[in-house]
């Protein structure tokens, strides 16, 4: 796990639009950093400068902290320091992070013992101040010495402490306080009253920031303790327990000791049974009966994942779900979103306003630093951090740029790019393409070169994402569509590569434009886009296939009979379903016919109804035909609907009843398999010495011979000759000879006749 | 419980119900000391793998049909291991080079290296030194794996002889089709189904068969039709009906396959309604089938000639343009799925434009 997040932060440094799922679960805090620290090749000309940072920095008061997270009941709050830091995604590996512990509660000034090179050592310091940072319980007390210290991070130094410091709109703030403060009041109605607030968003659009402050503002009258909420810390070795545990201790965190409940950290949601579970516990806590609950907010800050390029993905990572795209849809999933007890509020980057408030109220601020630069410039570069929209990311480049450009002459050489990269998701840049930006600035030119610099290596997926949302455009004409379709079919043969990406997009770009102009009217009502559908089919078809071909294999070593993939699909796939189905019916009703007129049974159709019979297939090969929707971004856990799909369970539309009798009987080709496994003699003789097991089991299971590794030479005749002799060596029952014979001929050479028509 | 198709298939060319002339010169064949390689080519279910398996009779006995199965195991060149099925008997060896997709090369060398390097000692039953290769759907073995197989056909004919089974010739390049013997099975006339499936009623004496012979012979016939001229559907119709219904007459009605319908209803569903909105319908029908791994050109195919049936003339010739533009498509690209879309869109403006 470290070793992971070591190599993950190394390499978000080295590459920042590589995210890796790690971060993104935990980050919300910590990502930005080092997102924005300078390439690591410049470190000479800052040296002087970052050992001053050291040796004032390492002072961070974090001791209070501990203890008041130790107040806390429940099982969380058993953790050692270096746990506590350790689980928090630090960079660092166990060994710096103790010391740095230890630096911490010994002294306050105390340095770091010096370390390796100077990249190494700043992003030690980083991590020393992202230790300070993310615990905010100190907050409230801590404030004041943060503010006396001036080197401290600037995005911890200036976290906003009441909620009209923070950047937010002043309606989203009022979004959320109507949803919270009912929460808080015991007499509101409970059908109205929220009890989950989720709070999604990109990084860095304050949204733990918000949900800190109004539990300041709202918590402290009304409460005894210093701390106004409780945060859900996932434990190093994290079960999905803790969570559960977690939540059954803050349950009684109510009326004096009332606090708000936070969740930034998720337990392993990208393991399917723990995002289960997590949607379970927060679903039982929606039920969960009680007049009284602390208010409980998830802050999740939604990315989408790298999915993998063209040549290289996982399976997971290009199908619709938590694995490509981390968003409240997939993490929650839709029963949850939709729960009337479960409110969610989205929010927006920061805009362009509030972020330049807020950077120039930290320029007002920082007079000693910038004293020396020119105002246009800062204005330049405010303005210029302000378009991020991830608020501390631009704090962090603010403060980074002014350590370098304070250094003096050669400052203007230094043209840090001090930004966050943009990122497009999926969803975003087909967006782009379909409808054009939104930003009346950006050129259609530029928002394509944008999105195709970001796709170049998934190509196919935009290219899918393309053909799957085209025609959802309500103004499209049909001839449109054509050309765009056949846009699309005629790039396809030409090699993949950026050509055929750049002729997809353009064209598409172009036709779109061309409606979007002669239609005026401009509102191109766009429902809501959906993730390919292909990689789905694919995985579809894959199942299908190894469905297909198990049952060839099947049929060839039962039977002998040769069938070939398109066959088995096309035809024998659908009838003989049908008529095993049939058969076995008309089977059944004959064997009653004849138990009630006291006549014997044969002896084929005994073993039949005691299913010691080599199973037929009875469903439709590779499943009935269903339909097949597209995830879209709305759709909820998307991996839910593939496992559903995948299962062709009753949830999708069956738009073809495949088979007009009736459907209980639903032993497919797992039927088959497990005849295979579990022989049909051998339970039949259970209690029979194993000489003789043996031996039968030589007679007929075709499994077994393969495991031992005997050719199936024995052709039925010959079978029945040798085996006779060997049968008689043995002294057989004869009953049981003669039952053998039947089930041999049966099952091999078919010249049984079953009458199923004489009756 | 076998099916129909299994059970009654002839197991010698005397018993062979059509085509007595292609019977007759495969006995010519079988009788003479030498044997040349085959290809055994025609469409699906008109009985190549049958003759095949007669003609293998012919040769050796009853013998051949004394088969086993064998898990054999293949290092590619890339040191991927590969496990194949291969059914064989003392006198022949039958494989289905598809199922390895792009290493069929590896294991076709392998193989034959393998039986070639061993003569027939058994003369016993057989009279001939060979031993039989049959290749199951050699369409679909790759250039590589047919390049290969050339010049083992010439360096080893002293001991091994290949019979190939294939759909179409056009995807055997031409030097293995100048190195064996071409033989086309064409799919059966209506009336040769009809006579298999009487030669099968005498077998069975079904009971809920109508007696009336007019009756049962016009059945036969709408059973030959929609099974489209092809055997084995012909005979699984014939046996699904047969335990389906309480009777069996002219007016009993067929079933139809699932895949087909969806295709069918896809092409009525275009011909009705033509927007955008139903072009995404249509993708969402596409996805479906190809999850159910049929071939998109079969989808093509199937939908072209279902819209051409529903459309007047001169679209007719418009959207059989338009399939073979997205049929070649098909061939060239890599994914699928533009292609069908592409078809169905240019289908629904070909036909809004002459209506």
């Amino acid at each position: 796990m470290m070793e992971l997040r070591r190599r993950s932060t190394r390499s978000t440094a080295a590459n920042s639009t590589k995210k890796i799922p790690f971060i993104e679960l935990e980050d919300d805090d910590d990502e930005s950093q080092t997102l924005h620290s300078p390439p690591l090749k410049r470190p000479t000309k800052r040296g002087t400068k970052t050992d001053k940072i050291k040796k004032s920095e390492i002072n961070p008061p974090r001791r209070l902290k501990l203890s008041d997270l130790s107040q806390l009941k429940g099982s969380f709050k058993v953790q050692s320091e270096t746990q506590t830091q350790l689980s928090q995604g630090h960079s660092q590996s166990q060994n710096q992070s103790q010391n740095q512990s230890q630096s911490q509660s010994q002294s306050q000034t105390q340095q770091l013992p010096c370390l390796g090179s100077q990249p190494q050592r700043i992003s030690q310091l980083l991590s020393a101040q992202r230790i300070s940072m993310s615990h905010p319980q100190s907050m409230p007390s801590s404030t004041t010495n943060n503010n006396n210290n001036t080197d401290a991070l600037w995005q911890d130094k200036y976290q906003p402490q009441t909620v009209p410091q923070v950047a937010l709109h002043a309606r989203k703030l009022q979004d959320i306080k109507d949803q919270l403060l009912p929460m808080l009041d015991k007499t509101s109605h409970p059908l109205t009253t929220p009890r989950i607030l989720v709070f999604s968003g990109p990084s860095g659009c304050s949204k733990s920031t918000i949900a800190k402050a109004l539990a300041n503002e709202l918590l402290t009258s009304l409460n005894s303790s210093s701390e106004t909420y409780v945060e859900f810390i996932n434990p190093i070795n994290s079960r999905i327990d803790d969570f559960e545990d977690f939540l059954t201790s803050a349950k009684y965190l109510t009326g004096k000791a009332r606090k708000l409940i936070l969740i930034e950290e998720l337990p392993n949601v990208h393991h399917d049974e723990t995002r289960l579970r997590f949607q379970k516990v927060l679903l039982d806590w929606c039920h969960l009966y009680s007049p009284e609950l602390p208010p409980l907010i998830i802050c999740l800050t939604e990315c989408e994942v790298n999915v993998g390029d063209d040549n290289n993905y996982g399976e997971n990572e290009r199908s619709y779900g938590v694995d490509s795209s981390f968003t409240a849809e997939t993490v929650l999933g839709f029963t949850l979103l939709q729960h009337y007890k479960v409110k969610r509020i989205k929010f927006n980057p920061v805009n362009y306003t509030l972020s330049k408030k807020f950077l120039n109220e930290i320029v007002a601020k920082e007079k000693d630093v910038f004293k020396s630069f020119k105002r246009d410039k800062i204005k330049a570069k405010v303005e210029e951090l302000a378009r991020l929209g991830d608020i501390r990311s631009a704090i962090n480049a603010l403060q980074f740029w002014s350590n370098y450009a304070s250094k003096g002459a050669n400052s203007d050489q230094l043209s840090l790019h001090c930004g966050k990269e943009q990122t497009i998701n999926l969803f975003h840049a087909v967006g782009k393409i379909l409808h054009g930006s939104k930003n009346e600035e950006e050129t259609d030119q530029d928002s394509i070169q944008m999105v195709m610099d970001q796709y170049s290596t998934k190509s196919a997926l935009l290219k899918l994402g393309l053909l799957e949302n085209y025609t959802k455009s309500t103004s499209m004409d049909l001839k449109t569509a054509a050309q765009i379709s056949g846009l699309f079919s005629w790039q396809d043969q030409l090699p993949s590569g950026s050509f055929s990406l750049d002729l997809a997009c353009r064209s598409t770009r172009l036709s779109m434009a061309s409606i979007e102009s002669s239609n005026k009217s401009g509102n191109l009502i766009s429902s809501v886009s959906s993730f390919p559908r292909e990689f789905k089919s694919m995985k579809a078809q894959k199942q299908t296939r190894q469905e297909i071909q198990q049952y060839q294999l099947l049929e060839l070593k039962r039977r002998r009979s040769f069938r070939s993939f398109q066959d088995s699909n096309l035809l024998v796939g659908y009838y003989e379903p049908m008529i095993n189905k049939s058969r076995s019916f008309k089977d059944k009703a004959y064997i009653s016919y004849l138990r009630s007129m006291n006549k014997a049974v044969p002896f084929h159709l005994l073993l039949q109804e005691q299913g010691k019979v080599a199973m037929s297939i009875t469903e439709r090969l590779g499943g009935p035909f269903v339909e097949m929707f597209a995830d879209s971004h709305l759709s909820g856990d998307g991996s839910d609907g593939n496992a559903s799909y995948l299962n062709k369970s009753q949830n999708n539309v069956e738009y073809y009843k495949i088979t007009p009798q009736d459907e209980g009987n639903s032993d497919a080709e797992e039927g088959d398999i497990d005849i295979l496994e579990d022989d049909p003699i051998e339970d039949l003789d259970n209690d029979e010495d194993p000489g003789e097991l043996s031996l039968m089991r030589d007679l007929d299971s075709e499994g077994e011979l393969d495991r031992e590794g005997k050719a199936l030479t024995q052709l039925p005749l010959e079978t029945d000759g040798q085996k006779a002799e060997e049968l008689e060596r043995l002294k057989l029952w004869k009953e049981r000879e003669s039952r053998m014979k039947v089930q041999n001929n049966n099952h091999y050479l078919d010249d049984i006749d079953f009458d199923d028509d004489d009756w | 419980m076998s099916l129909w198709i299994d059970k009654y298939r002839p197991q010698t060319l005397n018993s062979l119900n059509y085509h007595p002339d292609v019977s007759s010169r495969l006995k010519s064949l079988a009788s003479s000391p030498d044997f040349p390689h085959l290809l055994i080519y025609g469409p699906s279910g008109s009985g190549k793998k049958t003759r095949v398996l007669a003609i293998l009779t012919e040769l050796y006995g009853h013998g051949v049909n004394k088969m086993k199965i064998d898990v054999r195991q293949f290092t590619t060149s890339s040191n991927k291991k590969l496990e194949f099925n291969i059914i064989s008997s003392a006198y022949h060896i039958e494989i289905t080079p598809s199922d390895l997709g792009n290493n069929d090369r590896v294991v076709i060398q392998d193989l034959l290296k393998e039986i070639a390097s061993t003569e027939q000692v058994d003369f016993s039953t057989g009279k001939h030194r060979f031993k039989i290769v049959v290749i199951n759907e050699a369409d679909s073995l790759s250039r590589d794996a047919q390049a290969a197989l050339r010049r083992t056909m010439e360096k080893y004919s002293r001991n091994v002889r290949l019979i190939l089974i294939s759909n179409t010739t056009s995807n055997i390049i031409p030097p293995i089709k100048s190195r064996v013997l071409l033989i086309r099975i064409a799919a059966p006339q209506v009336e040769d189904i009809v006579q298999v499936l009487t030669s099968l009623d005498r077998k069975l004496n079904l009971v809920n068969l109508t007696s009336d012979d007019e009756q049962k012979l016009q059945l036969f016939r709408t059973i030959a039709v929609t099974s489209e001229r092809n055997l084995r559907r012909a005979v699984l119709l014939f046996e699904t009906l047969a335990i389906q219904n309480d009777t069996l007459d002219a007016s009993t009605k067929m079933v139809q396959l699932d895949w087909e319908l969806v295709i069918a209803k896809l092409a009525s569903d275009i011909l009705r309604e033509r927007n955008v909105s139903r072009i995404g319908q249509c993708r969402t029908v596409m996805y479906e089938l190809l999850s159910h791994c049929i071939p998109a050109k079969i989808i093509l195919k199937t939908l072209a000639f279902d819209l051409v049936r529903l459309v007047n003339l001169q679209t007719k010739a418009q959207i059989v343009a338009i399939a073979a533009v997205f049929d070649e498509r098909l061939s060239l690209g890599s994914k699928v799925i533009y292609h069908l879309e592409g078809f169905v869109a240019k289908a629904m403006v070909a036909i809004e434009e002459n209506q």
